[in-house]
Parts: structure tokens; C-alpha cells; sequence
């Protein structure tokens, strides 16, 4: 059974998105990526330091037909965010960017007025506009309204490890939108990400999660497994809950009656 | 230069100045 899901004219058959922050070393980082069979790997743009000679190239260790999202980390307002999408565009990676307009730095909410903002320049220049922003229903409508190829709301603050603090918001926030919903941010271990799948979310993306595990190679093998498992659950239909037992076993025939 | 975006395909027609400011900038880890 093909499951594959797009985004724009980008068409993936892996679920799972991660980050290239935070891993205690590149090569470390590759195994982690090819763990997780994810396509899609974020990058952010920063400027060159030019006395750091012979420093070694983030792309030269990310494996061979990931396709690389630009994002717009740590950008404090949308007149940040909008420069670093065309300077990552400018860097030959296409039309695709992880919109990020941080409101707060001690929790990197979104500043969803600047996001919003931000969202309908790029998209207007032709950027394909994958914003983070918060478990807000109304916000996503309106980075729908202004053209964003999909929503990113926030599972819990960035790097966290919390979870899904608020699934009832996710599951609104899929009902609100015709976009692709991807939760990203907050996710903690496989549950987590298992989880979000099973709310519906079409993929997930993470970062720390994987990058700061004691072994980021079999976390990303145990996020990958996760998201499948999630997934799958979705997909075949969770039982209702139920206040009282249901029995398993017949009623019925019972020895001693 | 000057935090406006040059273009590839402005390169060429380009010209620096006294005093401009020059970003060079390339991709690093991020999530």
C-alpha cells in the first residue's frame, strides 16, 4: 500500500522529518539520519565565519538524496525571516523554507503576528512556506488563508521533550485546515512521535529528540519505528474509549455454572 | 551586502563600494 504524502509538487514517502542541531558530532549525525529513513533534513543559514579554516561542511555529511529545508531559526521578527528564506534560497536549495518568527526567547513561542506577516511575503515570491507556529486553530486558518503549503504547530516548546501537551488543539487544528498538519517541536521519545501520528498528522518533524538521546542512532531508529506504528494506528482506527470493561472472552458457558 | 540579498544572476553587474558590509553565509545544524 503506497502512503505517500506531499507538499506542494514534493511528493515523501517517509513520515519523518529531522534536524541537523545538536548532534555531538557530523558523523554521529549521518548514522542518525540514515536511521531514521527520513527524506527531508532542516538546516539552518547563519553567516560564514571565515576564521575557522578548514572547518568541516554540514553538507558534505548528510547523506546522499535527503532534501534539504532551509529554516528561519532564531529570526525575532519578520523582516529577519524573510532575508534569511531568500539568502537560503540564494544557496541553491529551492523554493522550500521552515518559516520560524521567534516571539520569546526563553520559550521560542512563535511571534504568530510576524509569522503571519512573513508568511504572505514569501509565499507571494513564490517560497513553499512550512511555518512553525503554536497549537492555535485561528493562527493556522490564517497561514492557510495567506497560501503556506502546510502548518507546524508546536507539540511543546522547542528542544523540551514534553510531548504533546495539547492533542485536543492538534486535533481542532486538523479539522480548521486543508493543509498538510505536521507537529513540530517538543517531541520527547517514540510515544511522542507515535502519538502525533495517531492524531493525524500527516508527518512529524524533530530534532533534539534524536541529536541529544545517549544514542541518537537507535533513538532515530526507534523515532522511525514510532512514527510507522503511529501511523498505522491511525489509519486502522483506534477503539472508542470506554468508562467501563468490555469483556474479551465469552459470557457465556462458563465452567461452575 | 549592506543585509540586501545579492542574486547569482546579479554577480556580474554588481559593483562594491567604501564602506559596504558584506554577510557571506552558509548552512550550519539546526532543527
Amino acid at each position: 500500500m503506497s502512503d505517500a504524502w506531499s507538499i506542494g509538487k514534493q511528493s515523501f514517502t517517509s513520515r519523518l522529518l529531522v534536524g541537523t542541531g545538536k548532534y555531538p558530532d557530523f558523523p554521529t549525525m549521518q548514522r542518525a539520519l540514515v536511521a531514521s529513513g527520513a527524506e527531508v533534513v532542516t538546516v539552518a543559514v547563519r553567516r560564514l565565519d571565515l576564521t575557522k579554516k578548514g572547518a568541516e561542511s554540514l553538507l558534505e555529511w548528510i547523506p546522499k538524496g535527503m532534501r534539504l529545508l532551509p529554516n528561519t531559526a532564531a529570526c525575532f521578527n519578520a523582516d529577519e525571516a524573510i532575508r534569511t528564506a531568500r539568502l537560503g534560497r540564494e544557496l541553491e536549495m529551492g523554493d522550500l523554507v521552515k518559516l520560524e518568527v521567534i516571539g520569546d526567547r526563553r520559550t521560542l513561542f512563535p511571534d504568530v503576528e510576524g509569522l503571519v506577516q512573513a508568511a504572505r511575503v514569501l509565499v507571494k515570491e513564490g517560497f513553499t512556506v512550512l511555518p512553525y507556529t503554536n497549537d492555535d486553530p485561528v493562527t493556522a486558518k490564517k497561514l492557510e488563508d495567506v497560501g503556506c503549503a502546510a502548518v507546524m504547530p508546536l507539540g511543546a516548546p522547542i528542544g523540551s521533550g514534553l510531548g504533546i501537551r495539547n492533542p485536543y488543539n492538534i486535533r481542532i487544528i486538523m479539522e480548521t485546515v486543508k493543509i498538510p498538519v505536521l507537529v513540530d517541536a517538543g517531541v520527547g521519545t517514540a510515544s511522542d512521535a507515535a502519538l502525533a501520528m495517531e492524531l493525524g498528522a500527516v508527518a512529524v518533524l524533530m530534532n533534539t529528540a534524536i541529536a541529544e538521546a545517549k544514542d541518537p542512532v537507535l533513538m532515530a531508529e526507534a523515532m522511525k519505528a514510532g512514527i510507522e506504528a503511529g501511523r498505522k494506528a491511525f489509519l486502522a482506527g483506534r477503539i472508542p474509549m470506554k468508562l467501563h470493561a468490555a469483556a474479551s472472552s465469552p459470557m457465556t458457558g462458563l465452567i461452575g455454572t | 551586502v549592506n543585509e540586501t540579498v545579492v542574486t547569482k544572476d546579479r554577480y556580474e553587474a554588481h559593483r562594491l563600494g567604501p564602506g559596504d558590509s558584506i554577510e557571506i553565509v552558509a548552512f550550519v545544524g539546526g532543527g
